[in-house]
């Protein structure tokens, strides 16, 4: 189910808020829980129910395993201590060894066919919904077991810090101690008219993102990049541009829903961007782009490897970039664009050592440049098609306003532009929300264009770009 | 009024409301693809925007006689306007595939009062390689002429394509009516003789706008593309043959007519090497039954004013043709209008021999002597990977 399908809208989602509402009335905590795992397991199973073992499997696997892992750290001695590593190591193993079976099998024996002149039949493994995300926040709670063992969580809060539907497709990612001091705050599902009007209206501004904003520019990208022509200069600039502005807005039209979605629950989700395309430098890119997921990397992968010394914080740097992007994928493209932001961070971090300082505007358009050429690759099926439209984008395949049919032209730069204006100085959605609205009619207003554009848009649902990942 | 969580929760509701009653409305009064019986706008000004979803609502709602069956051929170069005002119908969609032809004229040939279908066939229709209409988009067509209501509401009302497309209706009638253009169509079917009179004077000797030469060969670079693979698809075939039995045994007169084609496009199958199978195509296009053919080398195919582009006739001349199939006088049209019908040749059994030998004739005289569109497709078709495109990438008529 989709968040913007009609099944999400006009039952699902006042069902849960009806539910809500009259648990919240009892003040039952526990009842409250169970019926929002309930919902969101409904929520997962709508796709496919095959997936809902593997996902409590998941969900009973990883629970019963940091209980062993707080259990041995409580033995005495460091005996004890050392069993619990172990331990650890051996459950972030397995859910690794999970989300590469899923996801890298087929990729793998792809290439060592290509590499070895292998026949191996490429195995027929389909990516379960979420795993990715799952996965993630089941290691980050394995590994916070390890290091407080004392902290204890009971398991229908494991199962709801897990499934908690607004949350569990495509993050943000929670950490343990953003989400379950919540759960235990007693003014925790009480219903709030606030809240549910804050939700309401940053739901529909990531509403408004997704179907109005990054599904009209997703049609105009596929031309570009799927297409078999070597495209001019316009039409490459046109297509590197629609999808840089498409998958933000799809992204994280995506994240403020679901962080719209828990306001209305009252639980806050955690940010995840924060006007990237304004930054000034690709570190400062990625601080405000998937924030969530630089920082679980930066802490859970960067920061063990940088202190391993093994090769440095600048091999540490280009190791989790390829990570990254493996993350994102099986497919050469992605570790390709993962190293080239490695390489960007590693350059960006050796010259902020060297104390010259770029002028604004230009340190601006220089990490903008490098983040459009860096989606490039990251759309481009292939590297060969990744060239052809860098070539694009340098001019060498000529400067011809409409050199094909399926060209860029003046009606998508007429839309193209603004939307381009919009990330690259308005204020992000978070400073707008805080700012005090003076009239309530003004807000109503605002909520009404956006929440109402949208519904018109629901006809056709189209898939989240990061539901793949 | 002091502002409180849940005044505003009130008027956000109000808000939200208030704009999709606002759509609905507008929706509804312009209603653009013409689904809902709206009497305020004159279907005149209803250019179907969204074919594919107006059409099959229209075609259950207007009870024809006659249904025009095609693909963009069809639908742009026979425009009727008002649908069935004169018991004419044209259910033809740009891009149609078999599926959605087949889907058309079996809703079509149920509805009793309809008694003649009127097919325009091209080649497009029995090739393997053209990527078919998406399952989803075919099921959607089937739900749209079975009359979804759920449908209906979600496309033609709460919808912004159809928001955008009310305010072009709007626009258009606006125009109309500060006498800026006149953008209503004709109401008659098919056009008058003094309207086609004119309207083809006025293209021939008129000075008609061209398109310039880059737009032509973008057009042959993807057509001549799409014309070197080209695969006839047999079991595409079985499946047209057995449309029109169908048809036929539902009491349907199905006319079958192949359109004017522009010398660049002959060209275009001639220098591919696809003549020959044009030919054997159109001696097993008698399988389906006797057919005019308006399509091979003649005077018509070299008047380039009456075509907007590589392989779209101009309105026009559609509407000549119309009147040939309709069996309608149009020794009023004029000139052009005579040599355009001159062109057409009734092909059957006894025919087809005589006819594929005089196509073929003009094919060599074509071949011996130079023309500018010989030269201009050659250059476009030069075997430059590059230059083509991909099966993925050519939308087809």
């Amino acid at each position: 189910m989709l968040f913007n399908s009609y099944q999400f809208l006009l039952v699902f989602l006042p069902l849960v808020l009806l539910g809500f509402g009259a648990l919240s009335r009892w003040e039952a905590r526990r009842p409250m829980i169970g019926f929002l795992v309930a919902a969101s397991l409904l929520f997962y199973g709508w796709w496919s129910w095959h997936y809902l073992a593997l996902i409590a499997f998941s969900v009973g696997f990883n629970y019963a395993w940091a209980e062993g892992v707080r259990r041995l750290a409580a033995l005495p001695g460091s005996g004890g201590r050392a069993a619990s590593s172990g331990f650890l190591v051996a459950g972030v193993a397995v859910n690794l060894g999970l989300l590469g079976y899923f996801k890298y099998t087929g990729f793998v024996v792809e290439t060592v066919n290509r590499v070895t002149g292998t026949t191996w039949p490429l195995p027929r493994i389909v990516l379960p919904l979420a795993l990715s995300f799952v996965t993630f926040e089941q290691i980050i709670y394995l590994v916070e077991t390890g290091r407080d063992p004392a902290r204890r969580y009971d398991f229908l809060e494991y199962c709801l810090y897990v499934t908690f539907f607004p949350r569990l497709i495509a993050g943000p990612i929670v950490r343990p101690r953003e989400l379950f001091p919540q759960l235990r705050d007693p003014d925790a599902f009480r219903f709030s008219a606030s809240s549910l009007g804050t939700g309401l209206f940053i739901f529909a501004v990531g509403l408004f993102k997704k179907t109005v904003l990054a599904d009209t520019f997703a049609p105009w990208a596929d031309r570009i990049f799927d297409g078999a022509a070597s495209p001019q200069f316009f039409d490459a600039w046109g297509g590197a541009l629609a999808f840089t502005l498409q998958i933000y807005f799809d992204f994280s039209g995506y994240t403020d829903m679901a962080i719209g979605l828990a306001r209305m629950l009252n639980i806050g989700l955690p940010e995840n961007f924060d006007s990237p395309y304004q930054a000034r430098s690709m570190i400062d890119f990625w601080r405000r782009w998937h924030i969530t997921l630089s920082t679980f990397f930066r802490d859970y992968v960067y920061v063990p490897l940088a202190r391993s010394r093994l090769g440095g914080a600048y091999l540490a740097l280009l190791l989790t970039m390829l990570l990254v992007g493996l993350w994102h994928g099986a497919g050469w493209m992605f570790l390709v664009w993962g190293a080239f932001n490695g390489g960007l961070l590693i350059l960006n971090t050796r010259w902020r050592r060297t104390g010259i300082v770029i002028p604004e505007g230009m340190a601006w358009a220089l990490t903008f440049f490098a983040t459009v050429v860096g989606f490039t690759l990251f759309r481009s099926g292939s590297l060969a098609r990744a060239e052809d439209i860098l070539a694009g984008l340098a001019g060498l395949h000529g400067f011809a306003w409409k050199p094909a049919l399926y060209s860029f032209g003046r009606h998508e730069w007429k839309r193209l532009l603004p939307a381009l204006a919009l990330v690259l100085w308005c204020p992000s959605r978070q400073v707008v929300m805080q700012r005090s609205w003076s009239s309530d009619w003004a807000y109503a207003a605002a909520f009404g264009f956006l929440a109402g554009l949208s519904f018109l848009r629901l006809g056709n649902p189209v898939p989240f770009v990061y539901f793949q990942f | 009024m002091r502002s409180t969580p849940v005044r505003r929760l009130r008027l956000m509701g109000i808000c939200f409301l208030g704009a999709l009653a606002l759509a609905t409305v507008t929706n509804r009064v312009a209603d653009p693809y013409g689904i809902w019986r709206a009497q305020a706008i004159d279907d005149a000004y209803r250019r179907l925007h969204d074919d594919r979803l107006s059409r099959p609502y229209r075609l259950l709602r207007e009870r024809p006689v006659t249904v025009l069956l095609g693909n963009s051929r069809v639908a742009w170069g026979m425009p009727v306007a008002g649908a069935a005002s004169d018991g004419v119908f044209n259910a033809a969609l740009p891009g149609a595939r078999l599926d959605d032809i087949e889907a058309l004229a079996d809703a079509a040939t149920q509805q009793p009062q309809v008694k003649r279908l009127v097919w325009a066939i091209d080649l497009a229709l029995v090739e393997s390689s053209l990527k078919a209409s998406p399952p989803e988009e075919v099921e959607a067509l089937r739900d749209r002429l079975q009359g979804s209501r759920s449908l209906m509401i979600t496309e033609a009302l709460l919808s912004e394509a159809a928001l955008a497309d009310s305010w072009r209706v709007m626009q258009r009638l606006a125009d109309s009516f500060l006498g800026r253009a006149d953008l209503a169509l004709p109401r008659t079917v098919a056009w008058s003789p003094e309207r086609l009179r004119a309207d083809l004077t006025s293209l021939v000797h008129g000075g008609a706008p061209t398109r310039d030469e880059s737009a032509l060969g973008r057009e042959l670079v993807e057509w001549g593309s799409w014309y070197r693979r080209y695969r006839f698809d047999e079991g595409s075939w079985m499946r047209a043959l057995t449309l029109a039995a169908t048809a036929r045994s539902r009491g349907v007169e199905v006319v079958i007519v192949l359109l004017p084609m522009r010398e660049y496009e002959l060209e275009a199958i001639r220098q591919t090497g696809r003549w020959e199978l044009y030919q054997q195509w159109k001696r097993r296009l008698l399988e389906v039954g006797p057919y005019w053919d308006f399509s091979g080398y003649g005077a018509v195919a070299r008047m380039d004013e009456l075509y907007p582009d590589l392989v779209h006739i101009h309105p026009a001349m559609g509407h000549v043709i119309l009147r040939r199939l309709l069996d309608e006088d149009c020794r009023a049209c004029g000139e052009t209008a005579q040599r355009i019908l001159a062109t057409g040749v009734w092909v059957d059994e006894p025919s087809i021999d005589a006819h594929l030998r005089r196509q073929d004739a003009m094919r060599v005289a074509r071949e011996q002597e130079p023309s500018r569109y010989a030269e201009v497709v050659a250059r476009y078709l030069d075997d430059d990977p590059s230059r083509r495109t991909s099966e993925a990438q050519f939308a087809g008529p």
